[in-house]
């Protein structure tokens, strides 16, 4: 049987709904004609891939189809001036020195991004990339992610109407602030992000997610190109309660010495799916990952790693801790592949899970993929319980049971955390999981 | 202060106490001595509410009320303190962080307010002092990347910042260069008062140079088989534990 048959059985939603909307989407926007050459190739790779579902190896334990029965569907998102003002009302206090992008329902919201004006950076949505056709832009669209088998990546390729383009010039620095905002409606908002940071530049990013009401289910995706010596740290924070679904790709490509830091950090979300594709194309090019997920109750959180070393002397790091209670679930991919002609790379790879209740369950897959003879890599899971001793010592000192237990899980994600150089981003990260875990430190 | 009387406790279906009696009062320093396996640790445990141990008999009393049917963190709360022999590493919590949020935890059984945060701090970098730590000790992750004299030390210096009443020591002095053996007994030292009191276990006489006892008891088998003052330390040291084993088979 071959892969279209397959796909087309084990689908439980229909996929024409999709190619549908696709095409009312094309006769209502202009795209320059190269966009649109690419999102038609994308509605048809989705085509032929069809939703994920569980034959998938990558999804094997994720249920999306249950998600999708709650009633989220594809369309067009219709910008909605009339939630402004509450938005507005539960946004964050803005920091100096920061640029804000708010994206509403996956739209780039021009009234509530506050960006800077500066020589340093250009900021546009993406959607003004398309209509003024920003060459910079455009030609970047897609070109990392057409590559990839990821047919919800080719349907936000297909479907995007907006999102953000951040292009950091040669030496240029940048603190982007965003905020994904989510109204409740039952429409899947997929944003789509173009971010470039050129030679020698900087770009931190601390997002977060904020749903107004409801429910609401995103496939965010963004690529990433990063050029000579380039850097970023980027946080993400899950935590807009148990109504959100997230589906957040990351494609990132580095040259020569950049660095890559992403800490994503899932905290509340039935569903919060975080997928990063790396191909590390430059030597002394680093890429770190780090995750933290703290569930409970039903949630579901899922990273997906797949890091190519396809040059020599290249390292990358992927530490990602879990602490799981009630019937909460955890999925854990991570890839490393090593091309034959990338020797001396080293390529770490961590995955430890707390496991609180006996119906909590995880599942890790370490995959190595080396065709290079020299070269260091390591993978190792774990699965364990507080233990009784370390639990003894602080109960010892006249600290009860919960706060004990809570001390000793955040002492379990503490090395995810340390990590993170930029020390704001780190005590941003740090003051969300003591709130979580009900600590004060 | 403290009355245990015939305690027989064991794990896994094993007694390794066997009807252990002991009596301290306030203002004494009781040395328990002994050879390796005869239940000393356990004997700390135990008091201090480590679960996993069978309690088959007896009775352990602080001022009257009986520990051995409270909660750790409560026999904390009521002036216990355990220094223990391997001290938990706790990345990401600080040292000030935790010994506030343990103070924080014990002023709340007694219905206290939180510490202040000048008196928090004035109070350590006065019992930082009496274990000689270094400044950045604040801001370090409880005993992360600690030397093992670090890690004593920082169990006298809890000990301090806790005031308790009844402090047992399980083999502080194991592992312990001179030094730092010099250092803990001075901070013991300095925190006697006719208050409070002192059980410090020990398999070698050496720290007992520092830390004069007012009692030494030799446990052997899961009970005290021998007590006497601080000369029968001395003669342990010189003769080594086989008289006492030989003693006590005899019987």
């Amino acid at each position: 049987m071959s892969t279209i048959e397959r796909n087309k059985m084990t689908t439980t939603i229909d996929t024409s709904l999709y190619s549908e909307l696709f095409d009312k989407l094309q006769s209502e926007i202009i795209l320059p004609s190269n966009i649109l050459q690419k999102k038609q190739n994308a509605i048809k790779q989705f085509e032929l891939l069809g939703l994920p579902n569980m034959k998938n190896e990558e999804w094997k334990n994720t249920y999306l189809a249950k998600y999708l029965k709650k009633g989220f569907q594809p369309g067009v998102v219709k910008k909605d001036s009339s939630k402004l003002e509450i938005i507005t009302e539960i946004l964050p206090p803005l920091t100096e020195n920061t640029n804000r992008i708010v994206l509403i329902d996956g739209l780039f919201s021009q009234e509530l991004s506050q960006i800077h004006s500066s020589i340093q950076f250009n900021i546009f949505s993406t959607s003004h990339c398309w209509s003024e056709n920003v060459q910079n832009a455009n030609q970047l669209f897609a070109s990392q992610t057409k590559d990839y088998k990821q047919s919800l990546t080719a349907l936000n390729t297909a479907l995007s109407q907006d999102g953000m383009f951040v292009e950091i010039v040669e030496g240029g620095s940048a603190h982007i602030e965003l905020l994904i905002v989510q109204t409740g409606i039952d429409i899947i908002s997929m944003p789509r992000n173009i971010i470039h940071v050129g030679r020698n530049a900087y770009l931190n990013i601390a997002e977060q997610y904020i749903l107004l009401e409801g429910h609401s289910m995103i496939n965010m995706v963004s690529e990433i190109f990063m050029e000579e010596n380039s850097k970023i740290e980027w946080v993400k924070i899950q935590d807009a309660g148990d109504h959100c679904h997230q589906i957040d790709s990351n494609y990132v490509s580095l040259e020569k010495n950049s660095r890559y830091h992403c800490t994503t950090l899932s905290l509340t979300g039935e569903l919060l799916r975080n997928q990063q594709y790396i191909q590390i194309n430059g030597e002394q090019a680093h890429a770190d990952l780090g995750g933290i997920y703290i569930l409970e109750a039903q949630q579901q959180a899922d990273n997906i790693i797949a890091i190519s070393h396809n040059v020599p002397n290249t390292t990358s790091n992927q530490l990602y801790k879990g602490i799981l209670d009630d019937s909460s679930s955890g999925v854990f991919n991570g890839k490393i592949i090593v091309i034959e002609d990338a020797q001396k790379t080293d390529a770490y790879q961590s995955n430890k899970n707390i496991l609180l209740s006996d119906d909590a369950a995880v599942f890790t897959r370490p995959q190595l993929e080396i065709f290079a003879d020299d070269v260091k890599c390591s993978h190792g899971a774990t699965s364990s319980q507080i233990e009784d001793y370390e639990s003894f010592y602080l109960r010892s000192r006249g600290i009860g049971k919960e706060l004990s237990k809570s001390l000793l899980m955040f002492a379990f994600v503490a090395d995810v955390i340390e990590e993170i150089e930029n020390v704001s981003l780190r005590e941003w990260v740090k003051s969300r999981i003591s709130t979580k875990l009900k600590i004060d430190l | 202060m403290l009355k245990i009387k015939n305690l027989k406790a064991g794990i896994a279906g094993k007694e390794i106490l066997k009807g252990f009696n002991l009596e301290v009062n306030a203002g004494e320093v009781h040395a328990i001595m002994g050879p390796n396996g005869t239940g000393k640790s356990t004997l700390g445990n135990v008091l201090s509410g480590k679960e996993g141990y069978e309690i088959s008999d007896g009775s352990a009393l602080l001022n009257g009320v009986e520990l051995l049917e409270l909660a750790p963190e409560e026999r904390a709360q009521l002036g216990l303190f355990l220094a223990f022999q391997y001290p938990v590493e706790i990345p990401g919590v600080s040292n000030a962080n935790f010994l506030k949020a343990s103070i924080n935890e014990i002023r709340k059984s007694k219905g206290q307010n939180p510490i202040s945060a000048p008196e928090f701090l004035k109070l350590l970098r006065e019992k930082m002092e009496l274990v000689e730590m270094q400044k950045d000790f604040i801001s370090r992750s409880v005993n992360v990347g600690f030397s093992g004299g670090e890690k004593k030390r920082n169990e006298i210096l809890q000990m301090a910042m806790l005031n308790p009443q009844l402090s047992i020591l399980d083999e502080t002095d194991s592992g312990l260069d001179i030094d730092a053996l010099r250092i803990v007994a001075n901070g013991v030292n300095k925190l006697r008062t006719p208050d409070n009191a002192f059980i410090i276990i020990t398999h070698y006489q050496r720290l007992l140079d520092y830390i004069v006892p007012d009692f030494v008891h030799v446990m052997y088998d899961g009970r005290i088989v021998k007590s006497g003052d601080k000369s029968l330390a001395l003669e342990l040291e010189e003769k080594g534990y086989d008289w006492i084993k030989e003693e006590v088979e005899a019987l």
